[in-house]
């Protein structure tokens, strides 16, 4: 039985991000990726949308560049035939601050000819800011 | 097939949500329905962890309450076995100054016998928080987080 497309990519992800080896991760990738992480890019610069994979690399190299991955938890995986929904728990480190982030992922991935053609993330961004902001994001209390 | 009638279950669900259909929306819920969408719950008191299929009907309630228009549309559906994934986008027109907050859900369900036993629910918190409060947070707080993330 072949290995899924996911599987393959999210090694290669992990490698580009925690070795800083993107080399495996760009062979995967279509070259009209549509990429899309749902949030602040005005505050993460790896957040926001992208499209081919010259950018799709370049947000990668920013990711390695920031945080560090030590470990990630599988919750919730829905395998299609060329697609992939998955919920994910990662724990980071933000690379300067040395801050302890931990995130709750949902990816949604298809995939062309074993490439990556479409991922859209999305995440609790506002659970993300006040992790980085290390301090808890005061809101007015609604009935 | 399992996958097959698990995926119909939670369109059906989803279906009946956003028309406010109460009854329709929880016959597709177990009684014992574990919900958890990752949202700050001083601005959302409906989400966050909530146990029991009276849950329905409470976040039903107060989005009736906050908004006079509530449309979405599924744009991502996987099902396997007991566990199906959605994407949505939604919708949402507030009723005290008429703007429509939109954001895209990302939802993932787990069922047993039919119904839906477990729920998991993701956005953009942060995005749907300024639409919620109608002003911009980010300047506020992007220095501070550029500091601490960037290298």
């Amino acid at each position: 039985m072949t290995e899924h497309s996911l599987w393959r990519f999210s090694r290669a992800m992990l490698r580009a991000i925690n070795e800083r080896q993107p080399a495996d991760l760009e062979a995967l990738i279509d070259d009209d990726v549509e990429w899309t992480v749902y949030g602040p890019a005005d505050m993460f610069t790896f957040l926001g949308a992208r499209r081919g994979k010259a950018a799709v690399l370049d947000v990668c190299q920013q990711l390695a560049d920031n945080v560090r991955v030590h470990r990630f938890d599988r919750e919730s995986i829905m395998l299609g035939e060329d697609s992939a929904a998955s919920m994910m728990r990662y724990s980071l480190t933000a690379l300067d601050s040395n801050r302890p982030i931990s995130l709750r992922i949902a990816q949604f991935a298809q995939f062309r000819a074993g490439r990556l053609r479409s991922m859209r993330v999305l995440i609790d961004t506002f659970d993300l800011i006040e992790q980085a902001l290390g301090a808890p994001i005061h809101l007015p209390k609604i009935a | 097939m399992e996958s097959d009638s698990n995926r119909q279950c939670v369109l059906d669900f989803l279906q009946a949500f956003y028309a406010g259909d109460v009854a329709a929306a929880m016959a597709c819920c177990d009684n014992e329905i574990d919900t958890i969408t990752y949202a700050p719950v001083d601005l959302f008191p409906h989400l966050g962890h909530k146990h029991g299929r009276a849950w329905v009907a409470e976040a039903i309630a107060i989005q009736q309450q906050r908004y006079a228009v509530r449309k979405h549309e599924v744009i991502f559906i996987a099902a396997e076995d007991s566990r199906v994934a959605a994407m949505t986008r939604c919708a949402l027109t507030k009723r005290n100054d008429g703007r429509v907050v939109q954001f895209t859900e990302a939802e993932f369900f787990a069922l047993r016998e039919g119904r839906i036993t477990e729920h998991r629910a993701f956005f953009d918190s942060f995005d749907l928080v300024q639409q919620v409060l109608g002003h911009d947070l980010a300047d506020e707080f992007a220095t501070s987080v550029r500091g601490a993330m960037e290298h």
